[in-house]
């Protein structure tokens, strides 16, 4: 008896596994999956090799590759990694023989470094005579803005009918432990806020600021997925994130409930750059692509595909984002003085926040 | 014969070892290589003797060790009570405990965390029913809780095995004796479980040991543990002489102490073999027994299902807060949702499950058969170095094996092969420990009984070790296929990001800002790994039970 039923397990885990395997193999050649199987090929005249982080839009992705079907017959190798640290890392990694020809979406945290290594070279895009002027953080262009948007809070209306509108009503003892921010050392949003107090409050008194902020603070995330999460479940009526997130949730939930939190009409410019590495096998099309990101074209599909604004000053805003509050003045911390300070400040910032 | 056997156990260590090296031990040597190659001039020792002595890497290694410490104790604690109920006694839903406790340990860390808050969280369901708002999670305690929550039923397993055989054992020679209840427990069955409890302890201090995902939400500036530090020098300060110094230590102080569980699951091997029976029902049990059994076991049901169904029940509301399927039509029915779902998840939902299920099941089969051989193939064998060795998978950082894995075969190796190979190691070192240590306790003599009679190898595993061996086979099976279903890391690092399992299309629809419709996503996530689960404890309980 014990036979037969030991047979019976073991052919069902025969069979499991065969099936495993099969659809593990089926579930490796799906049509996305297709057009990147030709890493190895990607050095003829016809090839482009992209880098990128996970969440780039599949919708850009096909602007993209469409494009260059069209235009010039063939399709791109996109490569996507975990996150922005993750594509920096990669980069980084192969800088002595590089596979990439154009890597999409390093934002000012990572650009210092980019260009402290030399990673990327200089090519200035058709198009760069319409870039907003404050969004040009290389003047040799070896890192070209693509998009760009304001890091602020975002508040709950439903649990916070009543915002404040100052960095002093923040400090307000009724919202004590209703803030949620991002830890400056893992995270992007979480860097340039932290930027933001010391633009606000000078580099003498942003300490002071946080500690008095403290009581206010529910946590510290290392992402921002974990903190946005966390106050879209209604754990906390302020998070840290960015001014475009109330229009997504205009745009798709159709609901007015998350909204800007701008204290002192202030907001923090966080900027994507794209560049062409240092190396690139495909110059040419290197090229064509960073043409491509500046283009009208590309860049009008950006706030509703990306919720990021465009950085052409002569492409509009579509429809939710003409109805969210928006920052008037846009701080940003020189990136010399940054790439200079930066380590101090967070070291300061975390002895106080421990 | 024997010859002949030894030879085959060569050719079975040969190609562990031969894939040990090409897929682990060559991958990790590759990022320490770079890590310590790319180092400023004067050489990579004055940097790592500086990072060993910094006060940062002091805090780092004494926060890790303590929670885990502490979540271990606590675990062991609280499934000490169940694990004496599920092995002692029938009742009503024994088997589902049995199956539903596993849950939690194979859910993406993102929706631990979602099933925390929603149910412990400031605006959780036990703060709302309490009418208060005490901040529970955001600081050590939810870490702690998170840790047990995920953990504990390591423990139950465990524990509640053990338990069995010795009350089989002893019990009636213990009684015959004279010895009352709790005179039995403290000088017989204690000392007898004490093996197990510590394997039991060990284990969950071993996985909260290299906790990463829970830390990166509760931790706060505050708390970080190895695996956290290793992240974030790799992949933000680019520091990855920092991030290589850290994993060798992780690697160091989790092999130690797998070493020291190794030693006392030996310590805890028997020679007789378990006779299985029919469980008395907790009806027949003495009425305060009975009542403490139920009210404990009541509690339990609250702590694991509490914030399971907490999170399964915000799943089946819409924007609104009303009661609906909202999410899942808009998860499931193409073009029902403003945004495109597929996009987003670039993959079917059913792509999703069907791409989930295999590559898991593909993976698990394979950690499955190449633990089975070797456990085999030990019987009967003193510990050995190469036995400990193949334990060193546990304590390696998952980040560094997996971006390893892709420097050195991404190109060669297809993605899905990276990831089932990746996620092989996450698996090998608990599935080859439990198949070792079953059986370690069959012990030799049926085997040797079975071979004087003639059996050829073939039909000793049909006829004598398998259906003897049945419940540490599917409770090793039920291991190795789940860790393989919760893992992220390997599927977007080793994988480039291009195939897209529940882990990953929950993340990405998290990163989207569609938290609701994540949640119904991992609500269908759960509901499958609780008919897998279900599929094969049942199928080892109907035989265990037959």
């Amino acid at each position: 008896m014990f036979t037969q039923r030991w047979l019976r397990v073991s052919i069902v885990v025969v069979i499991s596994a065969a099936l495993g395997l099969v659809l593990t193999a089926c579930s490796g050649q799906t049509a996305a999956d297709r057009q990147t199987d030709s890493v190895q090929a990607a050095t003829a005249s016809d090839a482009l090799v992209i880098y990128t982080y996970d969440a780039f839009p599949q919708s850009l992705e096909t602007l993209i590759a469409t494009f260059f079907e069209t235009e010039y017959g063939f399709v791109p190798t996109l490569e996507r990694f975990q996150d922005t640290g993750g594509l920096f890392n990669q980069t980084w990694l192969e800088r002595e023989d590089p596979r990439a020809d154009v890597v999409i979406g390093l934002d000012n945290t990572y650009v210092g470094r980019a260009l402290e290594d030399e990673l990327f070279q200089a090519y200035r895009p058709a198009g760069a005579d319409q870039l907003l002027d404050h969004l040009i953080l290389d003047p040799e262009y070896r890192l070209t803005p693509f998009d760009w948007g304001h890091v602020v809070l975002n508040y709950d209306s439903q649990l916070l009918p009543d915002p404040p509108t100052s960095w002093d009503e923040l400090l307000d003892p009724r919202l004590a432990e209703s803030i949620i921010v991002m830890n400056p050392a893992t995270s992007s949003p979480g860097r340039n806020f932290l930027l933001l107090t010391i633009a606000a409050h000078g580099e003498e008194g942003y300490l002071d600021y946080w500690e008095q902020l403290k009581p206010n603070i529910l946590t510290v995330t290392s992402g921002w997925s974990e903190g946005y999460g966390l106050y879209t479940q209604g754990e906390a009526s302020i998070v840290l994130s960015y001014e475009s997130s109330p229009a997504y949730h205009l745009a798709f939930e159709d609901t007015e409930r998350y909204r800007n939190l701008i204290l002192d009409d202030m907001g923090y410019a966080q900027i994507e750059v794209a560049g062409i590495v240092a190396g690139a096998r495909n110059l040419v099309n290197a090229q064509r692509l960073l043409d491509f990101l500046l283009s009208i074209e590309f860049q009008r599909e950006l706030p509703l595909n990306q919720f990021m604004y465009p950085v052409r000053e002569d492409v509009a805003l579509p429809e939710p984002f003409t109805m969210i509050d928006t920052a008037g003045r846009t701080v940003q911390v020189p990136l010399a003085e940054v790439d200079q300070n930066f380590d101090r400040w967070l070291a300061a910032w975390q002895d106080v926040m421990r | 014969m024997a010859g002949r056997h030894a030879l085959n156990r060569r050719f079975l260590y040969g190609g562990v070892v031969l894939g040990f090296v090409l897929f682990f031990v060559l991958p990790v040597g590759v990022v320490y290589v770079r890590a310590f190659t790319d180092t400023p001039p004067g050489g990579a020792l004055p940097v790592v003797s500086e990072i060993l002595r910094s006060s940062r890497t002091a805090s780092v290694l004494a926060f890790t060790t303590a929670q885990a410490a502490l979540s271990a104790l606590l675990g062991v604690l609280i499934a000490l009570p169940v694990a004496y109920a599920v092995s002692h006694y029938e009742f009503p839903g024994r088997r589902l405990i049995y199956s539903l406790s596993l849950v939690p340990f194979v859910l993406p860390s993102i929706i631990v965390v979602v099933c925390m808050i929603s149910f412990y969280g400031k605006s959780g369901l036990l703060n709302s029913i309490l009418g208060t708002d005490y901040n529970l999670v955001y600081n050590f305690a939810g870490i702690v809780i998170a840790h047990v929550f995920y953990n504990f039923s390591l423990a139950i397993r465990i524990i509640g095995a053990a338990w069995r055989s010795i009350d089989k054992r002893y019990r009636e020679t213990a009684e015959s004796l004279g010895e009352r209840r709790w005179g039995m427990f403290g000088r017989v069955t204690l000392p007898l479980l004490a093996p197990a409890l510590c394997t039991g302890f060990l284990l969950i201090f071993i996985y909260a040991f290299l906790s990463f995902g829970i830390i990166l939400v509760f931790g706060g500036v505050r708390f970080s543990t190895l695996e956290t530090a290793i992240y974030q020098e790799m992949f933000i300060n680019l520091d990855l002489t920092a991030a290589a110094v850290y994993s060798i230590v992780q690697l160091v102080v989790s092999f130690g102490f797998v070493a020291l569980s190794t030693r006392l699951i030996h310590a805890s091997s028997s020679a007789e073999i378990e006779s299985e029976g029919r469980l008395p029902r907790i009806r027949d049990a003495a009425p305060a027994a009975r009542v403490l059994m139920t009210v404990y076991l009541g509690l339990i049901a609250i702590f694991v299902l509490g914030p399971i169904l907490t999170m399964i029940g915000r799943a089946f509301r819409d924007s609104q807060g009303t009661l609906s399927l909202e999410n899942f039509r808009q998860l499931l029915v193409p073009g029902a949702a403003d945004r495109n779902i597929e996009s987003i998840i670039r993959s079917t939902v059913v792509g999703v499950i069907l791409r989930s299920i295999a590559i898991a099941l593909a993976s698990g089969t394979l950690t499955f058969i190449t633990a089975t051989a070797l456990a085999l193939s030990m019987r009967g064998r003193p510990r050995t170095a190469f036995e400990s060795l193949l334990q060193l998978p546990i304590g390696a950082s998952l980040v560094t094996v997996s971006l390893g894995l892709r420097l050195l075969w991404d190109g060669v190796v297809p993605p899905v092969m990276l990831i089932v190979i990746g996620q092989f190691f996450i698996a090998f070192p608990l599935v080859f420990r439990i198949l070792r240590t079953g059986v370690e306790e069959l012990g030799e003599a049926p085997v040797r009984s079975a071979q004087i009679l003639g059996a050829g190898r073939w039909a000793l595993l049909r006829d004598i070790e398998a259906p003897l061996l049945k419940r540490s086979l599917f409770n090793a099976y039920a291991y190795a296929v789940a860790l393989p279903f919760a893992d992220l890391t390997v599927v977007l690092t080793a994988g480039r990001a291009r195939v897209a399992t529940f882990p990953v299309a929950i993340y990405r629809l998290i990163g989207f800002r569609s938290f609701d419709l994540a949640l119904a996503l991992a609500t269908i996530y759960i509901v499958i790994c609780l008919v897998l689960f279900r599929l094969i404890d049942a199928t080892s309980f109907r035989d265990t039970t037959a």
